[in-house]
C-alpha cells in the first residue's frame, strides 16, 4: 500500500536522466529545498522580522570574508580550548576520585547537583561580582559551569567498573602497569571519550553567553552587538558559522578519534556523547 | 499435492514464505492439515521453519505462494490475504510474552477485550482459565513475580480464555525443567479434553511429539517441507514411559537421524 | 505462606531501615554545610560584594512573603510550559518521522542535528529577534533548544520498543490505543522520563535565559535586577526559588509517577 502510493508520488522522477533522478530523490536534496523553501515563505510575510535565506546567505559571506570575524573566532576558539581540556582533566580526577572513596563522593555530590541545577547566567553574574569583568572572569565562570557535567559522565564510568577484570588481573598477577593500561584505561575510555566530547560540545555553546556578559571581546560580544542594534540576518549568519566548526570538530576529530581509542566496542554504543546544554 | 479431506479443520497447501530481508526460503511448499479437536504436533529440528508456520497460522505474515484454510474459510490465497477478518487464534508463544507492567489478570483481560468478548464474562473467564492451570492465586501478580512455569501457564490460560478457534503452541516448555514440563504436558491433555480445543503444537522433541499428539508431521531439516505423517494409535490418557510410546520414539528417530543429522539426548534414556 | 503473600502483594514495602553508612553520610554533610556557612559568616565582612548570612535570610523571609514574587515564577513556569509543549509537539513529529525509514530519517536528521549543535543563546537571540521580544520569542527559543533532544531521546525508546510483544498485540488483536497504552508507552517509559528529566532541567535554563534579555518579570528578569544591584542575596535567593521549582517537578510530579509507573518492577 505505502510503497504503490510512494511510486506514484515520485514516478515523474523516474522519467528523468538518471543522475538527475539520483540527486532529485535524494532526502538531503529534498530535506533542504524543502526547509529553505518553507523558510523563504514565511521570511517577511507570515513572520514579519524572520530575515530570508538570502539575507542570511549574504550574512554568513560576510562574516567568513572579513578579518574580525577571524580575530573574534581565534579568540573564543582559544577559550573554548582552555576550559574544555581544563573541565576535562579535573572532570577525570573529581569522577574517579568520587567513584573510590565515599567520603569524597558525599562531600561532592551536593556540590555536582547544584552545578548541575542552577542556571548559567548565576555562575557567570557570580563570577563577574568575584573577579569583576575580564579575560579569567570568563575563564572561571565557564569552567564552573562545564566541570560538574563532565565530572558525573566519568564518575558513571569509573563506578561501572568491572570488578571481575580486576580479579582476573589479580589472579594471572598483573603488574600495577599492567593493570593501568590494559584495564583501567580501556575500560574508562569510553566514558572519558564522551567527558571530552561533551566538554567541548557544551564550552563551545556556552562561551558565547560568557562573552556576551562578561566580556568585550570574542564572537559572543559580537552577537550583542547585532543583536542590540537589530540584525537578525548577522546573527543568524555568525551562528552558522558556528554550528559549520562544531560539526566538523564532532565529525572529524572526535568521530576519527572514537574510532581508532574504541574499535573494540560493539557499534550501537558508538557515536554517543552529546547530551543536553543551555 | 495430497487431497485434503473435507473434515480438516486447518489446511496448509504447499505454503511458500520467505522473510523480507532474506533471500532464503523458509518454508518451501510445506503441507498439512488438521482434524477438529484434534491434537496435532509438527515435529522438527531448530531452524526448520515450524515458527515461521506458526506465524502465518496467527496472521503475522502472508505466505507468498499457497493456500491456507481454517474451518473452511480461505485465510490466504498465493501471496493474497483473503478479504474478511482472520479467525481468533489462541498463540503460545515459544517465549511468554506477556506485558511485564500489567498484572496476570489484565493481560487476560486485554486480549478477551481485543476479542470482542464481553466485559460482564470477563471475571468469569479469568477465574476459570487460571484455575484450570492451576495458578488462580497468582490473578493479580505481575509477571515478573512469577516463576518461568507460572508465566507458561497464565500465556496457555490467555491463549485458551479468548475462545479461538484453534490453538497455537510453539515449544512452551522446551526451556522449563523436566519435571516441570512433563507436569503441564499432563496437564494440557486434562485441559484439552475439557476443551476439545484444536491444538497444532510445535516442538523439536520426539518423545514430547509422541506423548502428546494425535498426529504428528515431520519436518525436514532444511527449508520447510513437511517431510512425513504420523498417527499415534495409543489409547489415551498416556503414561510419558509407556513402552510403546519408546517403541515409536525409537522408530522415528532412526528413520529421521539421517535427515536431521543429530540425536535427540532425550532418547537414550528409554 | 508468607512468601506467598509477598508475591501476592506485589513489591515488598520499603522499610525504613537506617544504616551506619547513611548516617555517617548524613553526619559528614552537616558538617560541611555548618563549615560553609561558618565561611560566609566570617568572610563576608571582608569582601565588599558579598551579603551576610543573616541580611540573605531576611530577604529570603521577604521575598516569600511577597505577592510579587509568585507572579514572576507563574510566568516563567507558564513561558516554561508552553515552550515545552510545543518543543515535545517538534520532537515527537521528527522522532516519528526517523522512526518511519531509513529515507525520512535522512530527511529529518539535519535539522535535528542544526538544532543540537546551535547554542540556547543563539536559539534565544534570534527567536527574541525575530517575535521581537515578545514571549512568543521566549516559547520558540525554549522549543528549538528542546526539540532535538527529545526527538533523540524519543526515537531511542521507539527503537527499544520489544518487537515480541508487538507481534504479541498483533495476534490478539489489540486495538490501536490498547497497543499505545498498553504496550508501547509502557515499553518506552524508562525513555520517556530520561527524556523529561533531561529537557525539562534545560528548559528551565533557557527560559530563565530569555528572559534576560526580554522580559519585563518572571526569574531571569530578577537576575538581572539582581545584577544590576551588585546584589548576592538577591542572586542567591531567586536561585533558592529556582531550585525549589525544578525540585517540585522531580519530587511533587515525576518521583511520585514513576513509583507508579514502575511499580511492577521488582
Ligand atoms: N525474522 C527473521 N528474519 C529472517 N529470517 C528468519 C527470521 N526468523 C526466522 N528466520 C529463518 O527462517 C528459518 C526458519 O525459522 P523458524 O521458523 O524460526 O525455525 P524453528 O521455529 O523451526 O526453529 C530459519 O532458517 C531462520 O534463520
Ligand atoms: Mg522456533
Amino acid at each position: 500500500m505505502l510503497i504503490s502510493k510512494k511510486q506514484s508520488l515520485f514516478s515523474w522522477v523516474e522519467r528523468l536522466p538518471r543522475p538527475l533522478a539520483k540527486v532529485v530523490s535524494n532526502p538531503f536534496v529534498v530535506s533542504a529545498v524543502v526547509g529553505v523553501g518553507i523558510w523563504w515563505l514565511l521570511a517577511g510575510n507570515v513572520i514579519e522580522f524572520l530575515p530570508t535565506p538570502y539575507q542570511v546567505a549574504g550574512a554568513f559571506v560576510g562574516a567568513i570574508t572579513s578579518s574580525e570575524f577571524y580575530i573574534d573566532m581565534a579568540i573564543t576558539l582559544r577559550r573554548v580550548l582552555i576550559i574544555a581540556v581544563g573541565a576535562w582533566l579535573l572532570a577525570t580526577i573529581l569522577g574517579i576520585a568520587m567513584a573510590s572513596s565515599w567520603p569524597i563522593e558525599t562531600a561532592i555530590n551536593p556540590l555536582v547537583f547544584i552545578g548541575l541545577a542552577i542556571p548559567a547566567p548565576l555562575g557567570i553574574y557570580f563570577a563577574i561580582l568575584i573577579f569583576g569583568l575580564g579575560e579569567l572572569t570568563s575563564i572561571i565562570a565557564l569552567f564552573v559551569i562545564v566541570t560538574p557535567y563532565v565530572a558525573v559522565i566519568i564518575y558513571g564510568g569509573a563506578k561501572a567498573r568491572d570488578k571481575r577484570l580486576v580479579e582476573m588481573a589479580a589472579v594471572f598477577r598483573f603488574s600495577r602497569w599492567q593493570q593501568l593500561r590494559d584495564i583501567t584505561l580501556p575500560e574508562l575510555a569510553p566514558s572519558l571519550m564522551s567527558g571530552a566530547r561533551f566538554a567541548f560540545a557544551m564550552g563551545w555553546k556556552l562561551v558565547v553567553l560568557v562573552e556576551l556578559l562578561s566580556s568585550n571581546v570574542g564572537i559572543g560580544e559580537r552577537l550583542q552587538y547585532f543583536f542590540v542594534f537589530n540584525q537578525p540576518a548577522r546573527v543568524i549568519g555568525w551562528t552558522l558559522t558556528f554550528t559549520v566548526i562544531m560539526v566538523f570538530v564532532e565529525r572529524y576529530v572526535f568521530a576519527t578519534l572514537e574510532k581508532k581509542l574504541l574499535a573494540w566496542r560493539p557499534i550501537e554504543d558508538a557515536g554517543k556523547g552529546m547530551a543536553p546544554v543551555a | 499435492m495430497t487431497v485434503v479431506p473435507s473434515d480438516h479443520f486447518i489446511n496448509i497447501e504447499d505454503v511458500f514464505f520467505s522473510y523480507p530481508q532474506s533471500n532464503l526460503l523458509a518454508l518451501d511448499g510445506a503441507s498439512l492439515s488438521v482434524k477438529r479437536s484434534e491434537f496435532a504436533c509438527i515435529l522438527g529440528p531448530s531452524g526448520c521453519g515450524k515458527s515461521t508456520l506458526l506465524n502465518i497460522l496467527s496472521g503475522l505474515f502472508v505466505p507468498s505462494k499457497g493456500r491456507v484454510t481454517i474451518d473452511g474459510d480461505v485465510v490466504f490465497n498465493d501471496g493474497q490475504m483473503a478479504s474478511g477478518k482472520l479467525p481468533r487464534i489462541g498463540y503460545v508463544f515459544q517465549d511468554d510474552r506477556l506485558l511485564p507492567w500489567r498484572s496476570v489478570r489484565q493481560n487476560i483481560e486485554l486480549a478477551l477485550k481485543s476479542a470482542a468478548i464481553p466485559k460482564s464474562e470477563w471475571d468469569g473467564l479469568v477465574e476459570h482459565f487460571l484455575g484450570l492451570c492451576g495458578i488462580g492465586q497468582y490473578a493479580d501478580t505481575w509477571p515478573g513475580n512469577l516463576s518461568g512455569g507460572q508465566r507458561k501457564r497464565a500465556a496457555i490460560a490467555r491463549a485458551m480464555a479468548i475462545d479461538p478457534t484453534s490453538l497455537l503452541m510453539d515449544e512452551p516448555f522446551s526451556t522449563l525443567d523436566e519435571v516441570n514440563a512433563r507436569f503441564l504436558r499432563r496437564e494440557l491433555l486434562e485441559l484439552w479434553q475439557k476443551t476439545k480445543q484444536t491444538i497444532l503444537f510445535v516442538t523439536h522433541s520426539v518423545r514430547e511429539a509422541v506423548y502428546l499428539a494425535d498426529t504428528i508431521y515431520i519436518m525436514t531439516k532444511g527449508p520447510g517441507k513437511v517431510m512425513e505423517r504420523l498417527t499415534i494409535d495409543v489409547a489415551r490418557p498416556r503414561q510419558y514411559e509407556d513402552p510403546r510410546l519408546t517403541e515409536i520414539e525409537g522408530s522415528i528417530i532412526s528413520s529421521v537421524l539421517n535427515y536431521w543429522g543429530y540425536y535427540e539426548p532425550t532418547a537414550v534414556q528409554g | 505462606m508468607s512468601a506467598q503473600n509477598a508475591v501476592l502483594t506485589g513489591p515488598r514495602d520499603r522499610s525504613f531501615k537506617i544504616s551506619g553508612m547513611q548516617v555517617k553520610r548524613a553526619l559528614l554533610i552537616a558538617g560541611l554545610v555548618a563549615v560553609t556557612l561558618l565561611a560566609w559568616q566570617l568572610l563576608w565582612d571582608k569582601t565588599d560584594w558579598l551579603s551576610s548570612p543573616a541580611e540573605t535570610w531576611v530577604f529570603f523571609v521577604e521575598t516569600v512573603c511577597n505577592p510579587a514574587t509568585y507572579s514572576n515564577l507563574a510566568a516563567t513556569a507558564s513561558r516554561l510550559f508552553i515552550g515545552l509543549f510545543i518543543g515535545y509537539i517538534a520532537g515527537l513529529t521528527a522522532a516519528f518521522l526517523m522512526h518511519k525509514s531509513k529515507w525520512w530519517d535522512r530527511f529529518t536528521r539535519p535539522y535535528v542535528f542544526i538544532a543540537l549543535s546551535t547554542p540556547a543563546l543563539a536559539f534565544c537571540l534570534i527567536s527574541l529577534m525575530v517575535f521581537s521580544l515578545s514571549d512568543l520569542g521566549v516559547y520558540m527559543a525554549i522549543a528549538g533548544t528542546v526539540f532535538p533532544f527529545v526527538s533523540i531521546s524519543l526515537l531511542a525508546g521507539l527503537n527499544s520498543i520489544d518487537a515480541h510483544l508487538t507481534e504479541m498485540t498483533e495476534v490478539f488483536r489489540f486495538s490501536w490505543f490498547d497497543r499505545l497504552w498498553h504496550q508501547a508507552i509502557p515499553d518506552m517509559a524508562p525513555h520517556l522520563f530520561s527524556a523529561f528529566r533531561n529537557v525539562h532541567a534545560l528548559a528551565w535554563k533557557v527560559v530563565v535565559l530569555a528572559e534576560l534579555f526580554s522580559a519585563q518579570n518572571g526569574i531571569g528578569y530578577q537576575y538581572k535586577r539582581a545584577y544590576a544591584f551588585f546584589s548576592t542575596k538577591r542572586l542567591i535567593v531567586w536561585s533558592i526559588f529556582f531550585m525549589l521549582m525544578v525540585m517540585i517537578v522531580e519530587y511533587g510530579i515525576l518521583r511520585p509517577l514513576e513509583r507508579v509507573v514502575f511499580r511492577w518492577r521488582k
